[in-house]
């Protein structure tokens, strides 16, 4: 006796009949997800990005401003040095120079200033032989015809130390005259040696890669004061020069940014790139220097070189936030997939058959119906011979196992693509997709006829001569007999009819002719 | 199935696509680190192997060893500090060894040579140094041991004996004033709007830079207003080809151009070639140190051209500077470490007077 029951039981075996176009791929979520988080971080990473280096610029700004600010202090210490020093001869009547001059030679050694020395009335320099060759060579006369008590002169290379130097000139006021003529004016001059200027700024605590440039806004020269190597000091530049270091894209705002240094305009910024770094340089009038200027130059690195280690933590951190959440979501997907197929499995299967349920095969085949285009199919309607009187006989539990083997013997014998449902008590139906021939379909059914013998009620053989399980069958041919599943329904149902009212045990295709 | 399998493709697209804007985005965004190196205008060292220092006097026991380090071993402009370094040792009877790099940028290589003449027991040092901050470092420490005279270039520091050379800033202010004189004698007035373009060897070497600041100085000063200096400065980087192709693109692109001012040798001589070659009159030019070509410009009276040429007096800078090593090696000390060896312009005027032909003829 065979039980195909056990044997059929197993998962694999169960046709997996879902519901038609509900078929889903996890992988289109998963691309989804995947575009919207890359894109979803783009944007944060460029937002990161933008932010720091707006700030970089803001914060490179104030480095600048402050460092001209601290520069213009430096400049003034030298030239309110220089003028008190004028003062103490302001109050002196009848000036012997040159021996004023060596004692000011001998009470103000001064690491600070290189050189020093007075100009009287008449022009006269009291100097050393090489600071007046150099007042003949650099005209430094020139520099004290500017208005005010305080003048400076341009840089030029001293030849004492070889280095570059500037000399302040201050005026020795007459306290007794009112209107003291310009010719008759006198000095006292101290020179001080250009990397000076930096170091009474104290430069020393910023930011070791900004550099300061005097500049002269006519000529456009420029001079380094102060830079990451210090035996650069000194060194001459021009802005024409320097512009070529500028990126071409730039090149435009540095050219405005220039033209407000002619223009006289007190203090302006500039960003620009070079070599791959972006650079904030800002200019601020000299006080006491007319047509010079500070320009104080700062890569904007300050921020981006910690936020560059920033988003790569970030980037990493995200990068395993995806693979962790995505993981995650795959996981939690199957499990929803599982659940729903449990669901979808209650929705639409005959829980004691676990075939399709009327709803879900009508369903099915309204959709094949729908979207089969010159396919063939054949709907047979089953009927179990007798199926009360079993029930009656031994009992609802033989009755149901019946309807599963039965149930089993169509999905074994009709495995090819078909739908199979049940349609109610002891009624199946089948149908099945690209029916091709009646002879094929014919041995299938006597098979199964065979098959129905090897069902038993129970497994007492004591019974095996009360019991022959039979069945009814009516065919009807789609699309010849019905183009819909009520047309091939009723046709299918007075075939089957025909069957019973021959006495059953039996299978008839629908004839039209018959009817 | 092949809509599916359309519709798959898109979404590995689409996910890809993401992928690279993303990356992209990611990577143009960030700013490049500051480096300094990077930052540094100079070229970079050249690995060059210099030669092994040559005798250049007779050799005798007892005198002093005096070393002489120059930027280019074979140059007419350098050969001239040779001559006057030879000069000198053989008046002061010490003797002279000589070597040098290939290239203007090598500094490496003249720290080298440095380290070989104090391990050969030099008494004394003479260098034309290729750069101004580079260098401070190694001249410094050998000034420690024994006597190191500057010639031609100086550094930024005062770690040396002394410095024998032309006061560049000054010189580009000479340059500037003939630049006035020679438009003037071609007819311009203030009332003329005319241009001046400015060429260069290279925007790193504090030589050039220093002669640039002095002539826009002295041009800002003292020229008409209307005769203006251009925006562009055209830098050539000691290549023939390019200094060529910069003349003609100042004479294209600037109709009111009327003078190039040359900061150097190469740029002069390259310059001066362009204008004979092509029968350019209507250009002034002045230009540093001596060259074949500028010569001819100058020399050629009445063939309409307008040049000038600043020879530097390089002679004296060698024979002054072994006149130095000397002095510092018996302990007589200097009180002014900076000398002016001055400029000779050599311009139709001045050309047969007899400081303007000696000068002509150490270069020749």
């Amino acid at each position: 006796m065979k039980n195909l029951s056990k044997n059929l039981q197993t998962k694999e075996n169960i046709v997996q009949m879902d519901l038609e176009g509900e078929k889903k791929s996890p992988l289109r979520f998963l691309l989804i997800y995947i575009c919207i988080f890359l894109l979803g971080i783009t944007a944060l990473l460029v937002t990161i990005t933008i932010l720091v280096r707006r700030h970089d610029k803001q914060l490179s700004y104030e480095i600048c401003n402050l460092q001209t600010e601290k520069m213009n202090s430096s400049i003034r210490y030298m030239t309110e040095t220089t003028y008190d020093m004028a003062n103490l001869f302001a109050v002196k009547d009848n000036i012997s120079w040159e021996e004023e001059y060596q004692e000011l030679l001998k009470t103000t050694k001064h690491s600070k200033y290189i050189g020093i020395g007075l100009i009287d009335e008449k022009r006269n320099i009291y100097a050393s032989e090489i600071e007046k060759e150099e007042f003949k060579k650099y005209n430094l006369l020139q520099f004290t015809y500017k208005s005010g008590n305080i003048s400076l002169s341009e840089p030029y290379r001293s030849s004492s130390t070889g280095l570059m130097v500037f000399t302040v000139f201050a005026r020795i006021n007459n306290n007794t005259l009112e209107d003291e003529p310009e010719e008759s004016y006198r000095f006292v001059f101290m020179t001080y040696p250009l990397s000076e200027i930096q170091d009474m700024a104290d430069t020393n605590t910023a930011y070791q890669d900004i550099e300061i440039w005097l500049v002269e806004s006519d000529t456009e020269n420029a001079i380094l004061c102060y830079g990451a190597n210090t035996h650069s000091i000194g060194t001459w530049q021009n802005l024409r020069l320097l512009k070529k270091n500028v990126k071409t894209s730039d090149q435009e705002a540095y050219d405005k940014w220039k033209f407000k240094i002619h223009a006289g305009v007190n203090t302006a910024s500039l960003t620009y790139s070079h070599n791959g770094t972006i650079y904030t340089q800002v200019f601020k009038a000299i006080d006491s220097m007319n047509h010079w200027y500070f320009v104080v130059k700062s890569p904007n690195t300050i921020l981006a070189t910690t936020s560059q280690e920033l988003l790569i933590i970030v980037l990493i951190f995200f990068l395993i936030f995806a693979v962790a959440s995505g993981i995650f979501v795959v996981s939690l997907y199957q499990k929803e997939r599982s659940e729903k197929e449990v669901l979808r499995n209650l929705s639409t299967r005959d829980p004691l058959t676990n075939v399709l349920n009327r709803r879900a095969f009508e369903y099915n085949i309204n959709w094949y119906m729908k979207h089969a285009s010159k396919t063939n199919g054949a709907f047979i309607f089953f009927d179990i011979d007798h199926f009360k009187e079993i029930n009656d006989t031994f009992g609802h539990e033989t009755g149901d196992h019946i309807l599963i083997e039965f149930s089993m013997l169509l999905r074994e014998i009709f495995k090819e693509d078909s739908y199979l449902g049940r349609y109610g008590g002891d009624e199946f139906v089948l149908f099945i997709k690209d029916y091709k021939q009646k002879s094929v379909l014919t041995t299938k059914l006597m098979l199964l006829q065979d098959s129905c013998l090897t069902i038993f009620p129970t497994e007492d053989a004591t019974n095996l001569g009360t019991l022959c399980l039979s069945f009814s069958a009516g065919i009807a041919q789609f699309p010849k007999d019905g183009q819909t599943l009520s047309e091939l329904t009723s046709c299918a149902d007075k075939a089957l009819y025909q069957v019973k009212k021959k006495g059953r045990n039996g299978y008839l295709w629908y004839n039209k002719k018959d009817q | 199935m092949g809509t599916k399998k359309r519709k798959c493709k898109i979404y590995a697209v689409l996910c890809f696509l993401s992928l690279f804007i993303g990356l992209g985005f990611s990577a143009c965004s960030t700013s490049t680190p500051f480096s300094p190196e990077k930052a540094n205008h100079n070229k970079p060292f050249l690995n060059q192997e210099p030669k092994d220092f040559e005798a250049l006097t007779e050799i005798k026991e007892g005198q002093k060893d005096i070393y002489l380090i120059l930027k280019y071993t074979d140059n007419e402009y350098f050969n001239v500090i040779k001559d006057g370094a030879i000069a000198a040792a053989n008046t002061y009877s010490c003797n002279l060894y000589y070597s040098g790099t290939e290239n203007e940028n090598d500094c490496k290589g003249q720290e080298k040579l440095i380290n070989t003449a104090l391990s050969r027991g030099a008494d004394g040092i003479m260098i034309t140094p290729n750069a101004a901050d580079l260098l401070s470092d190694s001249i410094a420490s050998a000034q420690k041991q024994v006597p190191v005279v500057l010639l031609d270039s100086i550094i930024n520091t005062t770690n040396y004996e002394v410095c024998y050379m032309t006061d560049n800033l000054k010189a580009g202010e000479d340059a500037a004033r003939e630049m006035i004189s020679l438009i003037e004698d071609m007819g311009y007035d203030s009332s003329d709007k005319v241009t001046i373009g400015i060429e260069i060897g290279s925007p790193s070497i504090n030589t050039i830079s220093e002669r640039l600041a002095g002539f826009c100085n002295l041009w800002e000063s003292i020229a008409p207003p209307k005769w203006t200096i251009l925006s562009e400065v055209k830098s050539n980087n000691m290549d023939h080809t390019q200094i060529a192709k910069d003349i003609e693109g100042f004479i294209k692109d600037y109709p009111n151009l009327v003078g190039i001012f040359s900061t150097n040798k190469r740029s002069t001589d390259g310059a001066a070639t362009y204008l004979l070659d092509n029968n350019i009159k209507n250009i002034a030019l002045v230009g540093f140190d001596y060259c074949p070509s500028m010569e001819k410009m100058i020399t050629e009276t009445d063939s309409g051209y307008h040049a000038s040429m600043l020879l530097q007096d390089q002679y004296s800078m060698g024979y002054k500077g072994v006149n130095a090593v000397i002095d510092a090696i018996s302990g007589t000390s200097h009180n002014q470490k900076f000398f002016d060896t001055g400029l000779v312009i050599v311009n139709q005027d001045t050309l047969l007077q007899d400081g303007t032909q000696q000068i002509l003829t150490y270069n020749k």
